[in-house]
C-alpha cells in the first residue's frame, strides 16, 4: 500500500514537473509564429492484471502525450484562399505598372497626341500651301507614332521583368523544397521519440508548407510518419532520396528538373505567368489593332489625295501594328492635300445645242437627244470604271443622283466621287471622295463613254483633271475628319479616338475588379488566420492557469509523499524489529 | 488586430491623396465608369476649341465676302443710276463720253474686288488660290475684255460636329452666273459701256434691265453668305454652352465633394486613433499583473 503511494507519488511527481516543462515552452515561444501550442494529455495509469480484473490498482498519473493544438482542415482551408490571394497580390503589383502607363489623368496622355495630330491636319486645310504647316504633320504624325511605339515597348519590357520576378521566385521555392525534404528525412527517423523534439519538426514542416501554398499551388498527401509528399500536376516532388526541383527554362516556361513540364494556376508564380502570358499580351493586342486601324485609315485617305509635288499614292504611315509604326514621309512637299477634281470645262448651256431640245423645267436641264448618235437619246457612260446608265427622261439631277448612288451589288467597286451640279454656272463637278476606294485603286477620277456620247455635251470630255490646286485642301479636311468619324468595328460604330479610349477604360475596368477580388480575398484569408491562431497561438492568460494547477498538484503530490513517508516511518518504527 | 490597423492606415493616407488633389479622381481604377466619361468629355472639349478657333478665322473671311459682295452691289447700283442719266436723249456727246468713263472705272473697282486677296490668297478664284481669278483686257483706257482665270471647285470646311460648310464663291458663280436669270456681269457693263459711248439709248435701257438682274445675283450671294455667318455664330453659341456643361461636368464626376472628403478624414483619423489605442490596452491586460 505504501509502496503503491509512493508509485503513485513518484509518478505524479514526475508527469506534473513535465507538464509545466511543455506550460513553460509554450510560453517561452509566445512570439514565435510557427510555433504551435502543445498542451499535455495526462490520464491515469492503471496496472493491467489478467487475472485478476475485479482489482483495480491504480499506479497514479502518466504523461500520455504532448498533443500538437493544430487544426488540419483550417490549415488546409488557409493553405488554399492563400493560394489564390497571394496569386491576386502579386497580379495587382505588377497591374499597377499598367495602369500608370494608360492613365489619361495625368500630364502625359496618349489621347492629348493623337488630337494634336487631328488638330495638325485642320490647320493645314485653311493653308495647304503653307510649308510650316505641312511640317507640323510630319512632325505630330511622327511624334504619334513614336509615342505608340514607346508604350508597346514599355509593355514589352514590363514582361521581360516580370522573367527576372519569376527567377527569383522559383529559387525561393526551390529553396523550401530542400527544407522540406530535409523534414521529411528526419521525421521519417524512428528515432525520434521525444514528442517535444517530433513536434518541432512538424511546427516546421506547416511554416514551410504556409510559405509554399504562397508560392505556387500544390497536392500534399500526409503519411503515417508526419512526412508529407508534394504532387505537382501529378508528379511527387520527393522521390527516392532525393526531390525535384523547378526550373526557368529560356522562352519563360516552367519545367521540372527530371524534364517534366509544369503548369502552376495558384500563388505568386501563377500571378506573375498570368500577368505575362496573358494579360500584358492582352492588352499589347489592344494597342497593336489601334494601330493598325489608324495607319490603315489614315493611309487610305493619303494614298487617294495628291501631294504638292503632284505625286499620289503615297502612304502617311509605315508598319502594321503598334510594335512597328513609323511616318513613312519626310518631305514636307509629298503630304497630300489635295483631293482630284474634274469639272465640265464648259457651260452646258441650252442655247448652243443643236438638238433637238426640250423645256428646261423648273431650273433643271434635261438631257436631249444628241444629233450624233441617234439610238433614242440613251446610253452608258463609265466613271472610274462603274456603269451609269442615262436617257432623254432623265434630269440632270437624275444623273446625278445616279453617279452619287450608283445601282451596284454590295461589295462591287464604287466610283469614289462625290457629284454636284452648279446650277448657276451650268457645270458638273465631280470630286474624289477618298473614303472609297476604287478598282483599280487610284485617286484620279476618269470619265467615259460606252455609248450615247453623255461626256460630249457634258464637256466632261474636253476637262482637265484638277489634280493639286494649291488652294485645295480637301484631302486634310478628309483627314481630319477621322477625329469624328466612325471607322472602327462593322458595321463601322466608334471613331479611332474611341478605340484607344476604350483600350484605356478597360485597364481600369480590369484593375478595379482585381482591387475587389484582392480586398475580398485578403479579408476572408485574414480571418482563417485569425481563426486558426485562436487554436495555435499561445496564451499567456490560459499557460499561467495551468501553470499554477501543476504547480499545485506538484505541491499536492509531494505532500503524498511525505504522508506515505510518514506512514511507513509509523509501521517501521512502531511495529518493525529494532523495538 | 495588425491588419485592422494597417488597414485604417490605408484608408487615411487615400483620404489625404484625394483631398490634396482636390477631390479629383486621380487612379483610373477606382471609379472606372467616371474614368471613361471624363476621357470622352476631354476629347470633346478639345473638338470644341478647335471648331471655336476655325469658326473665329472662317468669320473673318466671311465677313470679308459680305463687305466686297456689298461694296460690288453699292458698284451696280451707280452704274445703273448712271445708265438712266445716260439713257435721257437730252445730254450732249461730251457728257455721254464721260458718263461711260464712269462706267468704265466703276467696271476697274469692281474687278478689283472681284480680285480681292488675302495675304496672297485670292478669295474668288476657287481652288486657284495663287492665281489672280478675273484678267482684263484694255484698249487704251478701255476695258474690252474680263477673263475668268480661276476654277469652279468649292472648298469646304469642317465647322463643327459632323457640321461641313462650303466657305467660298467662285469668281464665276458671282460675276459669270449662267443660271435661270444668271448675267456675266462684268460682260454685261461693258455692253453697257459701249451703249451709252454709242449713244444707243434702246441697249442703254436694255441693259439697265440686266443692271436689275445683276444686282439680284450679287445680292443673293450677300443674303446666303449673310445666312452662312448667322449658322456659325449660333453654332459657336451652342458650342460654348456645351463646353461649360462639359467643364461643370469634368468638374463633378469622379470627383468627391471636399466637405465629405475632410468629413471622412476626421472620422478616419478617429478610427485609426482608436485601433491603436485598443491595441496598447489589450497587451496591458495580462494575468502577470494580477498575480505575483
Amino acid at each position: 500500500m505504501g509502496q503503491s503511494l509512493f508509485s503513485i507519488g513518484r509518478s505524479s511527481l514526475l508527469t506534473y514537473q513535465q507538464a509545466i516543462n511543455i506550460s513553460g515552452q509554450n510560453v517561452s515561444n509566445l512570439q514565435n509564429p510557427d510555433y504551435t501550442r502543445q498542451s499535455s494529455v495526462i490520464s491515469s495509469n492503471v496496472l493491467n492484471n489478467p487475472s485478476n480484473i475485479s482489482v483495480d490498482m491504480s499506479m497514479g498519473v502518466n504523461l500520455d502525450d504532448v498533443k500538437r493544438l493544430r487544426n488540419d482542415l483550417l490549415n488546409g482551408y488557409f493553405r488554399t484562399e492563400n493560394n489564390q490571394m497571394t496569386k491576386l497580390e502579386t497580379s495587382q503589383s505588377v497591374f499597377e505598372q499598367v495602369e500608370f502607363m494608360f492613365n489619361e489623368l495625368g500630364d502625359y496622355s496618349l489621347s492629348n497626341t493623337i488630337d494634336e495630330f487631328w488638330k495638325s491636319w485642320q490647320a493645314l486645310q485653311e493653308a495647304p500651301d503653307d510649308l510650316s504647316l505641312r511640317k507640323n504633320v510630319l512632325q505630330d504624325g511622327g511624334f504619334l507614332a513614336d509615342s505608340i511605339r514607346q508604350k508597346n515597348e514599355q509593355l514589352t519590357d514590363l514582361a521581360g521583368t516580370i522573367n527576372s520576378d519569376i527567377d527569383y521566385e522559383i529559387t525561393q521555392i526551390n529553396n523550401l523544397l530542400e527544407q522540406l525534404s530535409d523534414v521529411n528525412k528526419n521525421l521519417t527517423k524512428s528515432w525520434i521519440e521525444s514528442s517535444s523534439e517530433r513536434n518541432q519538426l512538424l511546427d516546421r514542416k506547416d511554416a514551410i508548407l504556409d510559405s509554399l501554398s504562397g508560392e505556387m499551388d500544390l497536392q500534399m498527401v500526409n503519411q503515417q510518419d508526419g512526412s508529407v509528399n508534394l504532387y505537382i500536376n501529378g508528379t511527387p516532388m520527393f522521390y527516392k532520396d532525393t526531390f525535384r526541383t523547378l526550373d526557368l527554362q529560356a522562352d519563360g516556361s516552367i519545367k521540372l528538373s527530371t524534364g517534366e513540364d509544369v503548369t502552376i494556376s495558384g500563388g505568386k508564380l501563377s500571378g506573375y505567368i498570368e500577368m505575362r502570358d496573358t494579360t500584358i499580351p492582352k492588352y499589347q493586342q489592344m494597342l497593336s489593332s489601334f494601330a493598325s486601324n489608324f495607319i490603315n485609315n489614315v493611309n487610305k485617305l493619303h494614298q487617294n489625295g495628291y501631294a504638292k509635288d503632284g505625286t499620289a499614292g503615297l502612304a502617311f504611315f509605315s508598319g502594321t501594328g503598334a510594335s512597328d509604326i513609323t511616318a513613312a514621309i519626310s518631305d514636307p512637299e509629298k503630304v497630300a492635300t489635295a483631293l482630284a477634281t474634274l469639272s465640265s470645262s464648259e457651260n452646258m448651256n441650252v442655247t448652243n445645242r443643236t438638238v433637238d431640245s426640250t423645256q428646261v423645267i423648273s431650273g433643271q436641264l434635261d438631257v436631249f437627244k444628241t444629233a450624233v448618235d441617234d439610238n433614242g437619246g440613251s446610253g452608258e457612260f463609265t466613271v472610274n470604271g462603274v456603269s451609269i446608265t442615262w436617257d432623254a427622261n432623265d434630269s440632270i439631277d437624275d444623273i446625278i443622283y445616279r453617279i452619287n448612288n450608283p445601282a451596284v451589288a454590295a461589295g462591287d467597286p464604287l466610283p469614289g466621287v462625290t457629284a454636284t451640279w452648279n446650277s448657276e454656272i451650268q457645270k458638273i463637278e465631280l470630286v474624289r471622295n477618298p473614303f472609297i476606294d476604287t478598282t483599280p485603286a487610284s485617286p484620279d477620277i476618269t470619265v467615259a463613254d460606252v455609248s450615247g456620247n453623255f461626256t460630249a455635251f457634258t464637256y466632261l470630255s474636253t476637262a482637265t483633271l484638277n489634280k493639286n490646286a494649291e488652294g485645295s485642301g480637301e484631302n486634310a479636311l478628309a483627314i481630319s475628319q477621322l477625329w469624328s468619324r466612325k471607322t472602327v468595328g462593322s458595321p463601322p460604330s466608334w471613331t479611332l479616338d474611341e478605340e484607344y479610349l476604350s483600350l484605356v477604360n478597360t485597364v481600369a475596368k480590369d484593375k478595379n475588379v482585381l482591387d475587389n477580388l484582392t480586398s475580398n480575398k485578403q479579408a476572408l484569408v485574414g480571418n482563417v488566420k485569425l481563426q486558426r491562431g485562436q487554436e495555435t497561438t499561445v496564451s499567456l492568460d490560459e499557460e499561467l492557469i495551468d501553470i499554477m494547477k501543476y504547480q499545485q498538484s506538484y505541491s499536492a503530490c509531494s505532500r503524498l509523499i511525505s504522508i506515505a513517508d510518514e506512514l511507513l516511518t509509523t509501521l517501521i518504527q512502531k511495529t518493525g524489529a529494532g523495538r | 488586430m495588425s491588419d485592422n490597423i494597417k488597414d485604417n492606415l490605408t484608408k487615411y493616407e487615400d483620404l489625404q491623396n484625394r483631398i490634396s488633389n482636390g477631390g479629383k479622381l486621380t487612379q483610373p481604377s477606382e471609379d472606372p465608369l467616371a474614368y471613361s466619361y471624363l476621357n470622352k468629355m476631354k476629347d470633346a472639349r478639345t473638338q470644341i476649341s478647335q471648331y471655336a478657333t476655325i469658326s473665329t478665322k472662317l468669320q473673318n473671311d466671311l465677313n470679308l465676302y459680305d463687305s466686297t459682295l456689298s461694296s460690288t452691289a453699292e458698284l451696280i447700283t451707280e452704274i445703273r443710276t448712271v445708265a438712266i442719266r445716260a439713257a435721257n436723249s437730252t445730254i450732249d456727246d461730251t457728257d455721254r463720253q464721260n458718263l461711260a468713263n464712269e462706267v468704265n472705272e466703276k467696271l476697274r473697282s469692281i474687278v478689283a474686288l472681284g480680285n480681292t486677296n488675302v495675304q496672297g490668297k485670292y478669295m474668288y478664284s476657287g481652288s486657284k488660290t495663287t492665281v489672280e481669278p478675273f484678267k482684263i483686257t484694255v484698249d487704251g483706257e478701255k476695258i474690252t475684255q474680263v477673263t475668268y482665270t480661276g476654277d469652279s471647285t468649292s472648298l469646304h470646311r469642317e465647322v463643327g460636329f459632323n457640321d461641313t460648310m462650303k466657305i467660298n464663291y467662285t469668281g464665276e458663280e458671282v460675276f459669270a452666273n449662267k443660271g435661270a436669270d444668271g448675267v456675266n456681269i462684268m460682260n454685261e457693263i461693258i455692253t453697257l459701256r459701249n451703249a451709252i459711248s454709242s449713244g444707243n439709248n434702246t441697249a442703254t435701257l436694255n441693259q439697265i434691265e440686266k443692271m436689275d438682274n445683276a444686282l439680284n445675283q450679287v445680292l443673293g450671294y450677300s443674303a446666303v453668305n449673310g445666312n452662312k455667318v448667322k449658322h456659325l455664330e449660333n453654332l459657336s453659341n451652342t458650342l460654348q454652352e456645351l463646353d461649360i456643361r462639359y467643364a461643370e461636368n469634368e468638374d463633378t464626376v469622379g470627383s468627391l465633394d471636399m466637405a465629405t472628403l475632410i468629413n471622412a478624414l476626421n472620422t478616419q483619423q478617429t478610427s485609426y486613433q482608436a485601433t491603436l489605442y485598443i491595441a496598447g490596452q489589450i497587451s496591458k491586460v495580462s494575468l502577470l499583473n494580477y498575480i505575483q
